[in-house]
């Protein structure tokens, strides 16, 4: 691949390195999607009238876990609880690895610059988020194409976007955070907190707000704005609580409408 | 051998060569036309840097110990030093002068000297002709 | 002019406003052997990292390979053989797998020529970096600087940690890259042995500045002068009393006593009387 930056032999040692971490992460994040839909269908060959029961249309039971993946069903996690984790990590992992082990040294007095190595380490660990969620996008729409089931394509392909979005952008906090700390945990937590950081700081200052007493434009309105602005803001609830996170929007416009007619 | 250098000596690394190599041809433990290591080999070989190596055989060929012979290598010289007799007396005449100077300091008679002096040049010689 | 492998000027490095490195001003002629000689914590290493571009100098500037060192790309340290003064390099790696990566990322790799090294060393390729011990980490350090076909090898201390045999078997490998001729070689070492045998020319450093910057001709001719002198009628006393005599050694009635002086001569060629100093 010919892009500024990138550098072969890099990538090649970062693939040498880490590559059980990239399959781990896809085993890992591939939980919900994948692996649970195959469990299913074990289950099924198991016990033959698994097919048969449940009140609704029984030829896409094994569809559910994936549907409502996709969905967004409330309290369902748009690509496994883990995902946010294992992102983060991949994140911390391949800048703060360097600095553990000491082979930064080694690795700087080589004929590559520090534009090169970062951008390629960057690149390898994007390249593999990518790659995860398109295996899981094609499982998905393939399992839909061959059995009838409870999800359609456009709804696949939002989720594919918001979600790859998501995870990419918690991936680059994580790996941002590295190259300020270098210290592995140090730097996980970082990101961690920073990830979650617009909910806290959100619900503080609305706390703040109620204690002292201060209601600008009526009670109750700013409030929610500042909620909704906390769920918005905070990347891992995309993954958390994808739908639930969608109403947000409509439900921010209402608040600042209202309060805007308080005025 | 002829190459093994002391580095605690006061000599400079290249004289020592200089010398042991000179030593080494008047002993007869290198005959002439002997191939002489090139300088890359030597430097390689005793871990000395290399232009000192180059400077000792630039004085042995001055000297007509050696000689280099384009394409081929350098070697032991086989026709040696052709200078005249008067040319060897001034070089060894001193080196005989600090010899009886010391041996004079020692309070060594001349008879002593001299009987000392046919011996040492005279088992010199057998032990060249032996080898 | 010939050519400068590494050429630094004024270059400065301070560590919370204490330099390590100060105002040092270098010039080394290509394919030239150059010893950096100075006790420890002089700032031979933090010169090394400097050059090598894992810091940046706090002031001055440094050009190695006709290529200023704070330039970003990397291509200047694409002939650059080194060997750092501790051996940090990724420990779950095999030793094949760190070679993998050197031959994908130096363009000038000789794989036969890694081959034969690894051969001469006896080298185990399937062991893991952490597994080595220290001196066989160093060999693995100068088997990959060897293979670059380097024009300029960069060694910090490098026989420090190694054993006599192999200590020997380095200065071989190195001075016959010397002996190439197209390679300059630039070491670092505070064992003044080596000093002697080794290089074309010196520098001493120590508390970051450099002391002096001599070729070793220059060096050998004025700093060892050991001077014979016998008095066969006994010592005269009073030279022991000479307010600068060093040293005397009386033995019996044929007394040699020798000084020996340490310090550089003074190039202009002023010496004081050394005879009984």
């Amino acid at each position: 691949m010919k892009l500024p930056y990138w550098n072969k032999a890099i990538a090649w040692m970062e693939w040498r390195q880490n590559w059980w971490k990239f399959w781990a992460a896809f085993v890992l994040m591939s939980m919900t999607p994948i692996v649970s839909t195959i469990f299913l269908f074990i289950k099924a060959i198991n016990l033959e009238v698994y097919l048969g029961l449940g009140a609704y249309n029984s030829a896409n039971l094994w569809s559910d876990p994936i549907s409502k993946m996709v969905a967004g069903d409330f309290g369902q996690s748009s690509m496994g609880i883990f995902a946010v984790f294992i992102v983060l990590a991949l994140g911390v992992v391949p800048i703060a690895q360097e600095r553990a082990q000491n082979s930064l040294e080694f690795l700087v007095a080589t004929p590559v610059s520090r534009r090169e190595i970062a951008v390629t380490k960057f690149l390898v660990g994007a390249g593999a988020i990518i790659g995860i969620m398109v295996v899981n996008l094609l499982f998905i729409i393939a399992m839909a194409l061959v059995l009838p089931a409870n999800y359609t394509t456009p709804v696949v392909l939002t989720w594919f976007a918001v979600t790859t979005s998501v995870l990419l952008a918690l991936y680059s906090l994580g790996f941002l955070l590295s190259t300020i700390t270098g210290n592995l945990p140090a730097a996980f937590l970082g990101a961690f907190g920073l990830a979650f950081a617009p909910k806290y700081v959100t619900v503080l200052l609305k706390e703040l707000l109620i204690s002292f007493e201060i209601t600008p434009w009526g009670y109750g309105a700013v409030h929610r704005v500042l909620e909704s602005l906390g769920d918005l803001l905070t990347l891992p609830y995309y993954i958390k609580y994808y739908k639930y996170v969608k109403f947000h929007v409509p439900y921010l416009f209402n608040a600042v409408d209202q309060s805007w007619h308080t005025i | 051998m002829w190459f093994n250098i002391d580095q605690r000596s006061s000599t400079p690394i290249y004289q020592q060569l200089v010398e042991g190599v000179k030593e080494a041809v008047a002993k007869g433990v290198l005959s002439p036309g002997d191939r002489m290591p090139s300088v890359r080999e030597l430097a390689t070989r005793i871990a000395i840097n290399p232009n000192t190596i180059a400077k000792a055989y630039q004085e042995l060929e001055r000297e007509a110990v050696i000689e280099t012979l384009r394409g081929r290598g350098t070697f032991v010289s086989t026709c040696g030093n052709q200078m005249g007799i008067e040319e060897k007396k001034k070089k060894i005449a001193p080196m005989l002068n600090r010899i009886l100077v010391e041996a004079y300091h020692m309070q060594m008679e001349e008879q002593e000297m001299l009987s000392l002096m046919e011996e040492t040049v005279r088992e010199w010689y057998r032990e060249r002709r032996q080898r | 002019m010939p050519e400068l492998a590494i050429e630094t000027k004024g270059l400065t490095k301070k560590f919370d406003g204490e330099p390590a490195v100060d105002g040092l001003d270098l010039a080394i002629p290509e394919g030239s052997v150059f010893g950096l000689v100075g006790p420890n914590g002089a700032g031979k290493t933090t010169l090394i990292r400097m050059l090598m571009g894992i810091i940046t100098p706090t002031s001055g500037t440094a050009a190695v390979l006709g290529s200023d060192i704070t330039t970003p790309s990397g291509e200047l340290r694409r002939h650059i053989g080194y060997i750092a003064d501790v051996q940090h390099m990724y420990p779950f790696f095999k030793v094949e797998e760190i070679l993998g990566f050197c031959t994908r990322v130096y363009p000038t790799w000789d794989a036969n020529r890694c081959k034969t090294l690894l051969h001469t060393f006896e080298l185990p390729e399937h062991k893991q970096v952490r597994a080595l011990s220290k001196g066989i980490k160093t060999q693995l350090a100068l088997i990959i600087a060897l293979s670059v076909r380097p024009r300029l090898l960069i060694l910090d201390e490098p026989t420090s940690g190694l054993d006599p045999v192999m200590k020997h078997h380095f200065m071989q490998l190195i001075m016959q890259e010397a002996a190439s001729g197209s390679t300059t070689i630039f070491f670092s070492t505070h064992n003044l042995n080596d000093v002697e045998r080794l290089p074309d020319q010196v520098a001493a450093v120590m508390r970051g500045k450099l002391l002096f910057h001599r070729s070793m001709d220059e060096l050998k001719a004025g700093t060892r002068e050991r001077s014979r002198q016998s008095f066969p009628m006994a010592f005269p006393k009073k030279s022991a009393e000479f307010p600068k005599s060093s040293r005397w050694n009386p033995r019996g009635r044929y007394s040699p006593s020798s000084w020996v002086t340490a310090l550089p001569k003074p190039l202009n060629g002023s010496m004081p009387s050394t005879r009984l100093m």
